[in-house]
């Protein structure tokens, strides 16, 4: 196993069990309620930053993956050349778009470093459990590079959105889904 | 002119193909750079909260439970039990097929989830005993829609989520208007199979319809468990969506077994791709209603129609206009986020019910579903049958019809989604 394939092995490890561990603590918290007329006071502000993991790390893992939908309509009607054009410059802002992002979470995350508090219901400081903000926007960061490099190199047209159709019916056409970083052109 | 750079930057974003997510992130972000004071940081904790909206959670865990039991195993009982009831009718398999799309609809979110499910088995069989192709594709794909009308609903939690409306209420408001298109393309189908001569399956027995109902009841109690909990005030609308993963969990893996438990993992990592996806839109879309109101958008265009002294019905109209042209462009998602800020606000000072404007926009977005050049339904009909896009288009048509016209019916007489409702809740104060 390759170093990229085990990183991303864990990268999905982990989103899953993220979401996996939120279904089971709301569900138990229910069973607690009615069953024991209980409950764990710190489940709704886990369920709350756990929430908060698995979207910020999801999201790059969706570029990887090309989840993220957009209007496809306009740019399929241009020629090849036009269509990288288009990308790259789409690519660009998809970028700004990060950096500004990352830079507004730093600067947050900054902030409530310096008040150091901890959570209401769990004993950690508040930005540690709030680093997945600007870490969400680094990795995406890293994946859009990583795109950028292919249609650099021509391994894809343009800005690699979902094909939600094919997504679909992959379970029924027997696709597998498709990833990125090993499709090859 | 800070709003028209925002929204003409947005459609020119979304234009050019930038993820719908970030268009709108990128949009509002400059948008707040260059007119407005508030800090990056300020708009990234706005980003982060987004999070900590307790109904958006319910989005995970139902497409979650959707996923568990979309496997073929399900959707094969919900479609034999619907043969043995009505498949001795004109037109019966067809018409089953609709029953079909309304059981799978009650455990599914999703629309095109619900094509994929039902079609990929029904479409052959009906094309099997001698139906056309287009007649067969038409139905599926047009039924399919029901997925997001008939609860749970993904496009009812983000309407909920983003215009703070109860989910509970409008999950119970999409049953009634659920049904009742669900009745009307059965009717159109035995009107068609009359004219046409379709054929008819043979009879079932009672005692083989009640087996085949119990094969397929572990899946449906998934809906029963959900409307039953909120309604009886169990548990919240997210809590029954975890309750329902869980459940869907057991009667996949357990009862079913249809689902090894190997292939859990993957699961969740399908539900988890979806349920980002939509988050890292709802996130930015938060940032953009953020925008809209700091510069009192919405309010001044709710002050301009209710001076212009505009009925209700003639601002449902213009919504219904503006869904419709939206619809063919985008996705449900996106389009209730960018425009329910927008519209939400006026549609309230005009006193159309919250929920009334729920339904309007979620049949709007089944209609978008379906019509070209990005109909969802469509593609994803295209791609099981492998029909070329633009049969699947002409094959959608007529029941296309029945959809507008449901529409009207849905947006001029607010008591068929405020019913039950009202009826079960009380009326909102």
């Amino acid at each position: 196993m390759s170093l990229r394939e085990a990183v991303h092995r864990i990268e999905e490890g982990f989103i899953a069990l993220i979401l996996g561990v939120m279904t089971v603590l709301t569900f138990v918290q229910v069973v607690l309620r009615y069953g024991f007329s209980t409950g764990l006071d710190w489940q709704l502000e886990s369920n709350y930053y756990l929430f908060s993991w698995l979207v910020m790390i999801g999201i790059s893992y969706c570029v990887r993956v090309r989840a993220h939908i957009g209007v496809d309509a306009a740019v399929r009607l241009l020629g090849p050349r036009a269509r990288r054009a288009v990308g790259i410059f789409v690519l660009s802002l998809a970028i700004l778009y990060t950096v500004l992002m990352a830079y507004g979470s730093f600067a947050y995350l900054y902030r409530i470093y310096i008040i150091n508090v901890e959570a209401e219901d769990i004993p950690i400081a508040t930005w540690k459990l709030s680093l997945c903000l600007p870490l969400g926007f680094v990795f995406l960061f890293i994946r859009l590079l990583e795109m950028g490099w292919r249609i650099f190199t021509g391994q894809s047209e343009g800005y690699e959105l979902a094909d939600e159709a094919r997504e679909a019916v992959k379970d029924v056409t027997h696709d597998d889904m498709p990833d990125a970083t090993t499709v090859q052109r | 002119m800070n709003i028209a750079f925002l929204f003409v930057s947005l459609l020119a974003m979304l234009a050019l193909g930038l993820p719908v997510a970030m268009s709108l992130g990128l949009a509002s972000v400059l948008t707040v750079l260059f007119f407005e004071s508030d800090s990056l940081a300020s708009l990234a904790l706005k980003f982060f909260q987004t999070m900590e909206h307790f109904t958006l959670l319910a989005i995970p865990f139902f497409i979650l439970a959707g996923n568990f039991l979309t496997t073929g195993g399900v959707a094969k009982r919900m479609i034999n039990f619907a043969i043995a009831s009505v498949g001795h009718l004109p037109g019966g398999l067809a018409i089953a097929s609709v029953l079909a799309c309304m059981l799978f609809a009650a455990v599914s979110g999703s629309s095109p989830a619900t094509v994929v499910a039902i079609g990929s088995i029904v479409i052959a069989g009906m094309v099997r005993v001698g139906y056309t192709q287009s007649f067969a594709t038409g139905v599926i794909v047009n039924a399919g829609t029901l997925g997001i009308l008939i609860p749970p609903s993904i496009t009812m939690v983000v309407f909920a989520a983003v215009t703070e409306t109860s989910v509970g209420r409008l999950f119970m408001a999409g049953v009634v208007p659920g049904l009742l298109l669900g009745l009307c393309l059965m009717v159109a189908i035995y009107i068609a199979a009359r004219i046409k001569k379709l054929p008819r399956q043979p009879k079932t027995s009672w005692g083989e319809r009640l087996r085949l109902l119990r094969e397929a009841l572990w899946g449906l109690l998934l809906i029963v468990i959900v409307l039953g909990g909120i309604y009886g005030g169990v548990f919240t609308p997210t809590e029954a969506a975890a309750v329902a993963a869980v459940y869907a969990f057991v009667a996949a893996v357990f009862i079913y077994r249809d689902l090894h438990i190997a292939e859990v993992p993957k699961v969740l990592l399908d539900s988890a791709r979806v349920s980002v996806m939509l988050m890292f839109i709802i996130a930015n879309a938060f940032l953009f209603a953020h925008v809209l109101t700091t510069a009192q958008i919405p309010q001044e265009i709710a002050r301009i129609i209710t001076e212009a002294n505009l009925a209700p019905w003639h601002f449902l109209l213009v919504v219904n206009i503006i869904l419709l042209i939206a619809g063919n462009f985008m996705d449900p998602a996106p389009i209730v986020l960018i425009t329910a800020p927008i519209l939400f606000p006026t549609a309230v000072k005009l006193g159309i019910d919250p929920i009334h404007l729920g339904i309007v926009y979620v049949v709007n977005m089944e209609i978008g579903l379906v019509t070209p050049p990005v109909g969802l339904n469509l593609f994803v009909a295209s791609g099981i049958t492998g029909q070329p896009l633009l049969s699947v288009v002409r094959a959608s048509l007529p029941w296309l019809m029945v959809l507008l016209g449901f529409l009207i019916v849905v947006t001029y007489i607010p008591e068929i989604s405020l019913f039950l409702p009202n009826l079960l809740f009380g009326k909102p104060i």
